[in-house]
């Protein structure tokens, strides 16, 4: 920095002071989150587990369901959690990675619609579709716990 | 599922309704034509090409090692190779072309061969070439159409593509396979060659939906008038990004 860019910084610091000291001993509006109470907790939690059922009926080829939610998983007879019994190998936390399979950079969500395309020969669902967020929330709910290893093989 | 069934069903009625929109498939009435005009024109693409990073993953000894792949065959005068220009909606012109083979899609050295083809609606043998499971998919948009084992080499599966569209090839045992089969109900369409150009010939006078398709950048399409004795030219620009009304299945 230049001696006369450091004297102008100077400048406005000590113009800015008076401003800067009354922010810090009133604080600015919003500082704070607002209070979130148990009953509130308890209603975001019941939305989860909400999501965590639907997507435990999905995953297990519950076709009320799936027709609910306008997709088709499966046309095999196969549904997820006969290969993931308890969404075991699955690994969400070592999501984004390389995916051999895919053979390319992948979510999550990519691997769920491999699975429903190649396995089941189901149709692929959509990123932000219904089906998807409920099978991701109850594959994630199931591995609750796992350390996050983004990338790992 | 019955039929009153299929009445209460949500996905049954839209089914129902779908099938109502869609345009039904009509047999194409092939015989002479005299008199006709011709579509001549290049393809070009005025983008970056871009190349995609193939690692392959197993059976390293036959598919090889980790290579870039071109997403579109472009040449230095911006014309594209291996687009496919067809038309659309006609019931009755020019006989179809004496087939030499049945086509086929051979899995060679882990690659789709032709990597992009067009074939009458019908037959299509899919072939292994490699001395190792390939697992051929089949797809119409999102719908599986045939998905094959071919755990022998030298093995040939005859399968049927029923309808025109785009069928969208994938190995489920080498992830990084992929090709292209336009299924088509008439026999006016070409595949640009490496300067970009086609030529289709003996169109009965009229207007015509035509369309340029090539996998990365999705249709063009435009309506084309024909005359009598006399040729067309056009010049088309793919675009990045293009989406087909009937959601990039390339079905019509």
């Amino acid at each position: 920095m230049g001696m006369t860019a450091s004297i102008t910084c100077r400048f406005i610091l000590f113009r800015a002071a008076p401003a800067v000291a009354l922010a810090v001993l009133v604080g600015p509006a919003g500082a704070h989150k607002d209070p979130v109470t148990p009953q509130l907790l308890n209603s975001y939690q019941q939305v989860f587990m909400e999501q965590v059922r639907k997507g435990d009926l999905l995953f297990h080829g519950d076709a009320a369901t799936e027709e609910a939610m306008g997709v088709v998983l499966s046309k095999t007879g196969m549904a997820c959690a006969m290969c993931h019994p308890m969404t075991a190998d699955t690994h969400p936390a070592t999501f984004p990675k390389y995916q051999a399979q895919m053979a390319k950079f992948a979510t999550l969500r990519d691997m769920i619609n491999w699975c429903i395309e190649k396995p089941n020969q189901g149709e692929k669902i959509a990123d932000d579709s219904d089906a998807m967020k409920a099978l991701e929330a109850y594959i994630y709910w199931s591995q609750s716990g796992s350390v996050l290893n983004p990338g790992k093989f | 599922m019955t039929s009153l069934a299929i009445k209460k069903s949500p996905i049954g009625l839209s089914v129902m309704v779908i099938a109502a929109m869609t345009t039904p498939a009509y047999a194409y009435d092939a015989g002479t034509v005299t008199g006709g005009g011709s579509i001549t024109g290049k393809v070009v693409f005025n983008g970056t090409p871009g190349t995609r990073k193939v690692i392959p993953t197993k059976d390293i000894e036959v598919c090889g090692g980790p290579y870039e792949e071109t997403l579109i065959q472009v040449g230095p005068d911006k014309s594209v190779q291996n687009a496919v220009v067809y038309l659309t909606d006609i019931a009755k012109g020019k006989a179809w072309p004496t087939e030499a083979k049945k086509p086929e899609i051979n899995n060679n050295k882990c690659k789709f061969e032709p990597n992009i083809q067009v074939i009458r609606v019908g037959g299509l043998d899919v072939v292994n070439s490699d001395p190792m499971l390939h697992n051929t998919h089949g797809y119409y948009g999102k719908r599986t159409v045939f998905n094959l084992a071919l755990p022998n080499q030298g093995q040939r599966i005859p399968v049927e593509l029923p309808r025109p569209g785009e069928v969208r090839i994938d190995c489920d045992a080498h992830g990084w396979m992929e090709g292209w089969v336009y299924v088509v109900d008439n026999p006016y369409y070409a595949v640009t060659g490496a300067d970009g150009k086609f030529t289709i010939s003996d169109v009965p006078a009229g207007t015509y939906k035509l369309v340029a398709y090539q996998p990365l950048t999705g249709p063009n399409e435009q309506t084309v008038p024909v005359a009598a004795g006399k040729s067309s030219d056009l010049n088309i620009e793919l675009k990045k990004g293009a989406s087909s009304a009937q959601g990039g299945s390339g079905a019509r």
